[in-house]
């Protein structure tokens, strides 16, 4: 590598703060390389043009043949006092055979006419060939001719694709040409792909050669769209560096494309990441909600036992209780029936005795048995001897009852007493019974509980799991998705960047200086094309042409079409005058231009043009100019005989 | 349980007084009439018996509503009469029966009572008892001497209130009837129906209540 490039390579590598290696294996893979020197200029010019055929007119061959030799350098002209007389194709054949393609332009019966076709031209001096056959298929040869005059064969073509490939391929190196990357946006601009590098080269290039009738860029025939002027005009001024700040621009815009989409994506990702994140850590959070709502198994089957062991002890207890209640309620109905038994004989008794008390009252007058009435006598005797007067058995005193009495009365109350006791103690043991069944009730339900609980252990188990694969999955999630093939290393875009400037720079130190030498030279060419009053010409790194004409600022595309024919020759001119004086430069020299069409161009324009062209094909000796048109005075008489080829009075150039 | 012969025999003398038609004074000394010996063992029956007795008077009440029978069923209960008074009886043929003998020949000896009879062809069809001034007076000083025993004089004169004029043979079947339900074996003892006496006590008393609460509406 150069002491420049060495240069270059260590500027990046200093701004990007990166190692030179790693900028020398990031240039290498995009293709990037270092263009600080151009070699100097390379002079093409044509010596023959010839062709060959037949014209298929309404069904009848013509055959035809043209051949034009002798050719060197200055300004030629091919005329004719009509239109449609084959000037154009004259043109378009040499573009044809020099880019390998034919263009748009060659209309196509003069394309099928042409049986055969040759140009031959000198590439600094040395002479070259190029021959087709083009009746049924096309085929060919570029060749070269020695010293001594023999033919050295560069290369054979059977196809119109071998064609180009061969011709660009020779132009390319012949004038050391590098070809252009330029960025195209996709119109449709999707989140994907917002665009794509397109490569360009010789088909492209060989347009700064040939001006056609197309006058809507400065220099060459590509669309302004194609975003390629600016680069072709730096490319043909010849500034060093401008296929470097191409390619290195390119990959700096798939770069920063890529990295955009990368980070867009990985945006995405992270966003359905963190996502799935909170998802999974919210579904973890509820089951484990539940999980810890659940007791555990050993819990449960403890408390089982426990309740267990205390409802048997209760079943015991209420068993006993029943037992005793039971003997305390035959006890109870035993007590009442005694107490009642007392309490009734007591009545009887307290009855009988106030009967008897009143019945003594009266002594008895008859005989109950017989009805004989009782003697005074058994009366007294029996007052004396409480002997019945009627039986003689001893009657019964009051103190025996009084005495039975009391004893009834202590009876009824004792077994009373007896009664209540038991009575209290039945319904002591009934409320212990009661409270027991409840405590039983209570326990079997608190059991009926604690064993549907059990079904739970293995909802524990499934919950259990399912956390698990959930963490699993969580754990997946939060892995950082690794930047699964990415073109650009984080590093790339950022020294593509540099890239981009460093070669930014260098470009820039010497293309404006000769831009400002071109667009005096435009100014000073197009004047002597006859635009007096232009006095300013600005030609800008992007192509655009700035001109003070009258004192009013305009510019290229909003002059009037002959101005613009004569501003793209100037342009030309002007390229290959400083190119000359400089040693820079890529245009190889040969300018071939179109007849301009009649309502664009005025004749007056197109003789002020050829009349200027004869005296600055002077001045630039290397230069060869084709002008097709119609015939004029003006350009007779500036362009010699031997120069033109004519048709007259209606004929054809061949 | 000892004998009560002058318990018993008062019972009888009240009942022969709360039962008897008051005679024209054609016979010196006597006071009033009571007729039928079934008749007087049906009178005892429900002294004997407060339960049976609280049954009839139920059914009275369920008759014409008379709030009387009401409230005397009520106090037969109150008082455990079912259970402080009952005196069983032995259950014969047609209707409760138990020889007064003893009882009436108690009253007889002391003049209180005299026994009679109808006679047709030979035989006593039908035994009287009459009630003698005697009897009467001795009636009056007992319940002046001995106040808790004017619930025989009470009861008997209650039992007089709901026989009416009824036969003997009549009180006698329909007390048979109630007795049946109970299905007293012949020779058994009477049963107590008491229980179902109370309930169905319990249950009129709210339809009263009822009853009352609707007739004072209208």
């Amino acid at each position: 590598m150069s002491q420049t490039n060495g240069e270059w390579v260590r500027a990046i590598a200093r701004r990007a703060t990166i190692d030179t290696s790693r900028v020398e294996s990031i240039l290498a893979a995009h293709r990037i390389s270092p263009t600080p020197v151009l070699p100097s200029p390379r002079r093409l010019l044509l010596i023959q043009i010839a062709f060959s055929g037949a014209k298929d007119k309404s069904g009848t061959e013509e055959p035809f043949s043209f051949d034009w030799s002798g050719l060197s350098h200055g300004l030629w002209a091919m005329l004719s006092d009509k239109n449609f007389r084959g000037k154009s194709s004259i043109l378009e054949v040499v573009h044809w055979l020099l880019r390998g393609r034919p263009t748009s332009n060659l209309q196509d019966d003069v394309r099928r006419w042409i049986h055969k076709a040759n140009v031959r031209f000198t590439l600094d001096g040395v002479e070259h060939e190029v021959a087709i056959e083009c009746k049924g298929g096309l085929q060919g040869s570029l060749a070269r001719r020695g010293k001594s005059g023999n033919r050295v064969p560069l290369a054979e073509f059977e196809t119109e694709e071998a064609f180009e490939a061969v011709m660009a391929d020779f132009f390319m190196n012949a004038l050391s040409m590098d070809s252009i990357t330029s960025w195209q946006s996709n119109p449709s601009n999707s989140d994907d792909d917002s665009g794509r590098a397109v490569s360009h080269g010789w088909a492209a290039f060989s347009g700064a050669m040939f001006i056609g009738t197309n006058y809507e860029t400065l220099l060459g025939d590509m669309p302004v769209a194609s975003g390629l002027n600016p680069r072709l005009i730096q490319m043909y001024i010849g500034v060093p560096w401008v296929s470097t700040l191409a390619s290195a621009q390119s990959a700096f815009r798939a770069g920063q494309n890529a990295s955009e989409a990368r980070t867009r994506k990985q945006t995405q990702a992270q966003e359905s990441r963190e996502k799935r994140e909170s998802e999974i850590k919210e579904d973890i959070a509820t089951k484990q909600v539940e999980l810890s709502a659940l007791p555990s198994d050993d819990e449960l089957r403890r408390s089982l036992g426990q309740l267990t062991s205390e409802f048997a002890s209760v079943v015991r207890q209420q068993a006993v209780l029943e037992k005793r209640l039971s003997s305390e309620v035959q006890a109870e109905e035993e007590a009442r029936v005694l107490s009642l038994a007392d309490r009734k004989e007591l009545q009887a008794h307290l009855d009988s005795m106030a009967a008897g008390a009143i019945f003594r009252m009266l002594d008895p007058t008859y005989c109950p048995r017989c009805d004989k009435e009782i003697s005074e006598a058994k009366k007294k005797l029996e007052h004396s001897t409480h002997a019945c007067s009627v039986c003689g058995e001893v009657t019964e005193t009051d103190e025996d009852a009084e005495a039975m009495k009391n004893d009834l009365e202590q009876r009824a109350k004792a077994s009373k007493a007896a009664y209540d006791t038991a009575a209290k103690t039945v319904s002591a043991l009934r409320e212990q019974l009661a409270s027991s069944k409840e405590s039983s009730n209570r326990l079997q339900a608190q059991i009926g509980a604690v064993t549907a609980k059990l079904g739970s252990y293995q909802r524990q188990q499934e919950l259990n799991r399912e956390i698990a694969v959930l963490e699993g999955r969580l754990a997946e999630a939060k892995r950082d998705v690794s930047q699964d093939g990415a073109d650009f290393q984080p590093d790339e875009v950022k020294a593509l960047g540099t890239i981009v400037t460093e070669t930014e720079n260098r470009v820039r130190a010497v293309r404006d200086d000769l831009l400002k030498d071109v667009s005096t030279r435009i100014v000073h060419y197009a004047r002597r094309f006859g635009m007096h009053t232009l006095t300013e010409a600005s030609l800008k790194a992007n192509a655009v042409l700035s001109l003070v004409k009258g004192g009013t600022n305009t510019s290229y595309s909003k002059v009037t079409e002959g101005e613009k024919l004569r501003l793209k020759v100037a342009t030309v001119l002007a390229m290959l005058e400083i190119g000359e004086q400089k040693g820079v430069g890529r245009h190889p020299g040969l300018l071939m231009i179109d007849s301009p069409g009649a309502q664009e161009v005025s004749q007056a324009d197109l003789d002020a043009l050829v009349s200027g062209l004869q005296s600055v094909a002077k001045d630039i000796p290397h230069c060869q100019i084709f002008v097709a048109g119609r015939s004029s005075e003006a350009i007779t008489d500036h362009i010699p005989s031997t120069n033109r080829r004519e048709a007259v009075n209606g004929g054809f150039l061949w | 349980m000892s004998r009560k012969p002058y318990r018993d025999a008062l019972r009888v003398l009240f009942i022969i007084r709360a039962g008897a038609t008051p005679l024209e004074p054609t016979m010196q000394s006597i006071v009033s009439i009571f007729r039928g010996e079934a008749r007087l063992h049906a009178f005892d029956f429900w002294i004997r018996n407060p339960d049976y007795l609280a049954a009839e008077l139920l059914d009275l009440f369920e008759a014409n509503h008379e709030a009387a029978y009401l409230r005397a069923v009520e106090s037969i209960f109150a008082n455990e009469e079912p259970d402080l008074r009952r005196l069983p009886m032995i259950r014969y043929f047609f209707g409760a029966f138990e020889r007064l003998d003893d009882s009436l020949s108690l009253l007889r000896s002391r003049e209180l009572i005299q026994i009679t009879g109808v006679k047709h062809s030979q035989k006593v069809q039908e035994t009287d008892f009459l009630l003698t001034d005697r009897g009467e007076q001795f009636c009056l000083t007992c319940l002046r001497e001995a106040p808790p025993l004017s619930w025989y004089s009470d009861r008997a004169q209650l039992v007089a209130l709901i026989a009416g004029d009824r036969a003997g043979s009549a009180l006698k079947q329909k007390q048979y009837e109630r007795a049946s339900y109970a299905e007293t074996a012949i020779g058994g003892i009477i049963p107590s129906i008491a229980a179902e006496t109370a309930a169905r006590l319990k249950q009129l008393k709210m339809a009263a209540q009822e009853w009352s609460s609707e007739s004072n509406e209208r």
